[in-house]
């Protein structure tokens, strides 16, 4: 107690060498801190934009029984496409409810197939389906640009709004859907344009997705009446997914032995290649940094210590043991370091809420790849925090083991002669 | 004169705190010299692997096709929009000065089919005269065995993209355990019924109806390799293709007077095993190999309907070319085949690839190209590769942006410790400074001394961080940065320039003397008498 006591003092008594440590430390956390941001504002973009239109979050998916056994035997195309939840809308009805779920909807894979439009003929495009009324998951994500959302009629299609300069198509036009479906059976179905959209974090991989209404998809998957591929549940914040996937478990086993429910990230693992990468690489420049940055900090301090030999000689004269000194000039380097990361965490979340608040948006399609979606977003998370302080720590520790050591080996007389230099 | 004398000495009363903070902003430059290398490596070499694998520095193409090679993402229509290059225009292109390599190219895109009908991936088809491919392409890294065309084979060889993570087959293709059953319940029960009464030797009812004993059972009916002569002839009444093609792929096997090794074996009778009960054994995926018969099939390049008919090319693989890691997804073919596949005339083409010695002449060369198109009156448009970049430049430049953020946090770092080292001289030199104030030296003479030593300390410091940088870069240079997966193998190499270290220097002194400056002025406010006081 007395150590961070003197400690504690020690800063404000050495407030101009303090200074300069805080300073440099607080610069550093606070770009670190931005850097990361950055990255997980990255991900966030892309795992709730594009990502979450592919594969909406959830906490429950249910499944074909046989689905991910499947999957892992490296079954594809035809026969996993088989491997679907039939009678979904009973299935659906019972699960929602159970305890604790809040919604339960039917998510479907993309059919990749050509489009038809005024004598031209565009291929992969990826058709998906939404139960229109049932679909919080794309309503919330995408905003209309023209036209309406899905009237629920069968023939209608929400197309990316990019595709109405791309192919030339508007509101009304009568176009075809043609290719094979999900079994390999020809496909020519008509539909008609019923409005265009943009994802709120739009990026150009969401360019070739168009909606249809679950009848609609049907027409384009080959499914039958009733059949989805998956149903996802999301479950209220004060529910135990552990409790909730338990319950259901036991439900489905009496209600539909035909399907098992899971764990979405049992099922889906979204797909980060690109932003990972950059994460990584983020993470290695953090450390890079950090491993300058100590030698500095450790260059400052023993410096410091150097110059505060009389005060050393002092403690030493008023019988202060070396390890109280130890304990009590490494208290003060991280107080000062913990001091300096949490300003430069505050000044960076101060920043990040500034810069998010002024919504920078843009069409460049190459910085929306950058971004991850349409708008450069900053993410303050707790894994950032904690990394960014793990290595301040880190520093600090090691600043405390190689600095200190040797500074403190100051004789007793030192405190009595006028000065050192 | 007596100025360069007294700092000479300082540093050498000093040396002390003078070797620390040289040490230190020595790493700072180490730092700033290793993240410019890198950041001006990351560019260049993501530029060049583009145009060496990709987009070569030019492209001649038809006018509405410009704009879909601008942006990448951007939809065009099904049918390829073609141009005409006679012998006149290639001779033309040829002859330019510092033109490397010229190729006509027919670019395509289609998916490629097994033979049972599955997608194996789908790609964008380069059909290239294969003498020219690495010519023009010299950044793409094939693994080939052999692109000589027997011409009695129909198959044409094809160079694969490269294999992506997705695609690969992680489950064992030799042996059979639960995760293979499609049945459970009484359906496995069932199965197991059908399999003792098809292979009695192997699947005795002696073994008991435990799974466990059942799965060794078929372990060791995957090893027998003349486990296609048990099959029941009811199994055959009834023409399957796939279950022929079992047999006769394991009949080849079993038969073979060669000593085959035992895990094709194993594969072969799983894959009949699969196709004997496929509703209880799943499917055995095919694996991406070589010298395996195969179509790839894409759409007509004229005929546009609602419904056409695709052409469909038989193929075989023969190699892998890695263009892009993550953005490449071009395969390569002969040209030849492909035209006369696609029923394209002589001189038709959907590109003409240009490559240059070197990159400099970029703009001298294409305005060359337009002169000659336009006095032939044709308005085919000429790109270069920054407007065909469009799509991956910007992941560039932003790891450029950010990694010059990080050096110029070093420079800050740098700053800020060398004004913590100066303020700690001043104060500890007090007396020092009053002394020689008061013997007559001015405050501005004493300020010059110190901005002088810091001269000094940067200018060694930079010598020593220039020699640490420089072998950080060297050593990332011979062996490659890991983790860099936007390069072939993940590595990225790095690049030393003296310019670098210039710009080190450039940042770190002017930087060092300003905050140097702070403490400094205080100096020139001191008084003698202030200064020779006892203590602070």
């Amino acid at each position: 107690m007395l150590s961070l006591k003197l400690a504690f003092r020690n800063i404000f008594a050495n407030r101009q060498r303090s200074l300069v440590i805080y300073t440099a430390m607080t610069l550093i956390s606070m770009v670190l801190f931005l850097f990361l941001s950055f990255s997980d504002g990255e991900i966030e973009n892309f795992t709730q934009g594009i990502e979450g239109l592919r594969t909406p979050p959830a906490d429950l998916v249910v499944s074909h029984w046989d689905y991910l056994r499947a999957r892992e035997a490296g079954e594809k195309g035809e026969s996993l496409n088989k491997m679907t939840v039939s009678d979904f809308r009973a299935l659906a009805e019972k699960i929602a409810n159970a305890k604790g779920v809040e919604a339960v909807y039917p998510v479907t894979v993309p059919v990749t197939a050509g489009i038809y439009v005024r004598g031209k003929k565009y291929k992969d495009i990826q058709y998906l389906g939404v139960e229109v009324g049932n679909d919080p998951h794309v309503r919330d994500r995408i905003r209309i640009t023209e036209g309406n959302y899905l009237s629920g009629k069968p023939d209608g299609l929400l197309l990316h709004a990019s595709m109405k300069d791309d192919l030339g198509v508007s509101l009304g036009d009568a176009v075809i859907v043609t290719g094979s479906t999900l079994f390999g059976q020809a496909l020519a179905e008509q539909f008609t344009v019923e409005g265009f959209y943009r994802s709120k974090i739009d990026l150009p991989s969401i360019f070739k997705a168009i909606y249809a209404p679950l009848a609609g998809y049907r027409l384009i998957s080959g499914h039958y009446e009733n059949e989805v591929p998956f149903l996802q549940a999301d479950l209220a914040d004060s529910a135990s997914i552990d409790s909730a996937l338990n319950e259901l478990r036991a439900l489905l086993g009496t209600a539909d032995p035909g399907v098992a429910i899971h764990r979405f990230g049992d099922v889906h693992q979204q797909s980060m290649a690109v932003y990972g990468a950059i994460r990584q690489i983020i993470m290695s420049i953090t450390l890079l940094i950090v491993f300058v940055v100590m030698f500095g900090v450790m260059n400052v301090v023993s410096t410091n210590l150097v110059d505060r030999g009389r005060e050393i000689g002092t403690y030493y004269c008023l019988g202060a043991s070396r390890g109280f000194l130890k304990r009590m000039y490494a208290i003060e380097i991280l107080l000062v370091n913990l001091f300096a990361s949490c300003t430069g965490i505050a000044i960076g979340t101060l920043t990040v809420w500034v810069l998010n608040g002024i919504g920078f948006e843009t069409q460049d399609v190459g910085l929306q790849m950058v971004f991850g979606g349409d708008r450069l977003r900053l993410v303050v998370s707790v894994a950032s925090i904690a990394w960014l302080t793990g290595v301040l720590l880190l520093v600090t520790a090691a600043t405390a083991l190689f600095s200190l050591g040797g500074a403190l080996k100051v004789s007793p007389v030192a405190a009595l002669r006028e000065t050192r230099d | 004169m007596y100025l360069h004398k007294l700092m000479l000495r300082s540093l050498r009363r000093h040396r002390e705190r003078g070797r620390r903070l040289s040490a230190l902003i020595a790493l700072c430059i180490a730092a700033i010299v290793f993240l410019l290398a890198m950041m001006d490596s990351f560019f260049d070499r993501y530029v060049k692997l583009f145009v060496d694998t990709t987009t070569a520095h030019l492209a001649i193409v038809h006018p509405d096709a410009a704009e879909l090679k601008r942006k990448p993402w951007k939809r065009g229509a099904e049918g390829l929009l073609l141009i005409e290059a006679d012998g006149e225009l290639l001779s033309f292109l040829r002859a330019i000065e510092g033109v490397e390599a010229v190729a006509p190219i027919v670019r395509t895109s289609g998916e490629f089919l097994v033979l049972t009908g599955d997608q194996q991936g789908s790609t964008a088809m380069v059909g290239i005269d294969p003498g020219n491919r690495q010519r023009v392409f010299p950044g793409l890294r094939t693994s080939q065995a052999s692109e000589r065309r027997d011409p009695n084979e129909q198959d044409v060889p094809v160079l694969r993209r490269s294999v992506q993570f997705w695609e690969t087959i992680k489950v064992a293709t030799d042996s059979i355990t639960e995760g293979d059953l499609r049945v459970r319940d009484g359906d496995l029960a069932h199965f197991m019924e059908q399999a003792r009464a098809a292979f009695p030797r192997h699947f005795s009812r002696d073994a008991g109806g435990e799974k466990p004993a059942f799965l060794r059972s078929l372990a060791a009916a995957l090893a027998d390799p003349l486990l296609y002569r048990e099959i029941p002839d009811r199994y055959r009444q009834k023409y399957d293709w796939r279950l022929e093609e079992a047999i006769a792929a394991a009949r080849a096997l079993g038969d073979g007077k060669e000593p085959t090794e035992a895990s094709r074996v194993r594969y072969a009778n799983k894959q009949l095993l699969s196709a004997l009960f496929p509703d209880a054994i799943s499917p055995v995926s095919e694996a991406i190999r070589l010298g395996v018969p195969m179509t790839f099939q894409t759409s007509s390049p004229r005929e546009i309907k609602a419904l056409s008919l695709p052409v469909v090319i038989p193929i075989t693989f023969v190699g892998f070319a890695e263009a892009m890691p993550l953005y490449g997804f071009e395969s390569f073919m002969d040209i030849g085949p492909l035209k006369a596949y696609l029923e394209l005339g002589e001189r038709e083409f959907t590109e003409i690839a240009v490559r240059l010695a070197d990159v400099g002449s970029t703009d001298s060369v294409k305005a060359r190209i337009e002169r000659h198109l336009a006095a032939r009156g044709l308005d085919y448009q000429v790109l270069d590769y920054r407007e065909m970049g469009a799509g991956y430049l910007p992941t560039a430049l932003g790891v450029k942006i950010g990694l010059a953020v990080l050096a110029g946090l070093f420079v800050i770092a740098a700053i800020i410790f060398v004004a913590n080292m100066i303020l700690l001289a001043v104060i500890k030199r007090r007396r020092e400074i009053g002394t020689a104030v008061a013997l007559g030296m001015s405050p501005r003479e004493y300020a010059l001394l110190f901005l002088g030593e810091i001269f000094v300390i940067v200018t060694v410091a930079w010598v020593g961080g220039a020699i640490l940088g420089s072998i950080a870069v060297a050593a990332f240079a011979a062996f490659g940065m890991p983790g860099v997966v936007f390069f072939h193998d993940g590595l990225l190499y790095l690049d030393w320039n003296a310019r670098h270290l210039l710009l080190a220097y450039l940042f770190v002194l002017p930087g060092a003397l300003l905050a140097a400056l702070i403490p400094v002025s205080r100096v020139l406010k001191l008084k003698p008498v202030d200064v020779l006081r006892e203590t602070q």
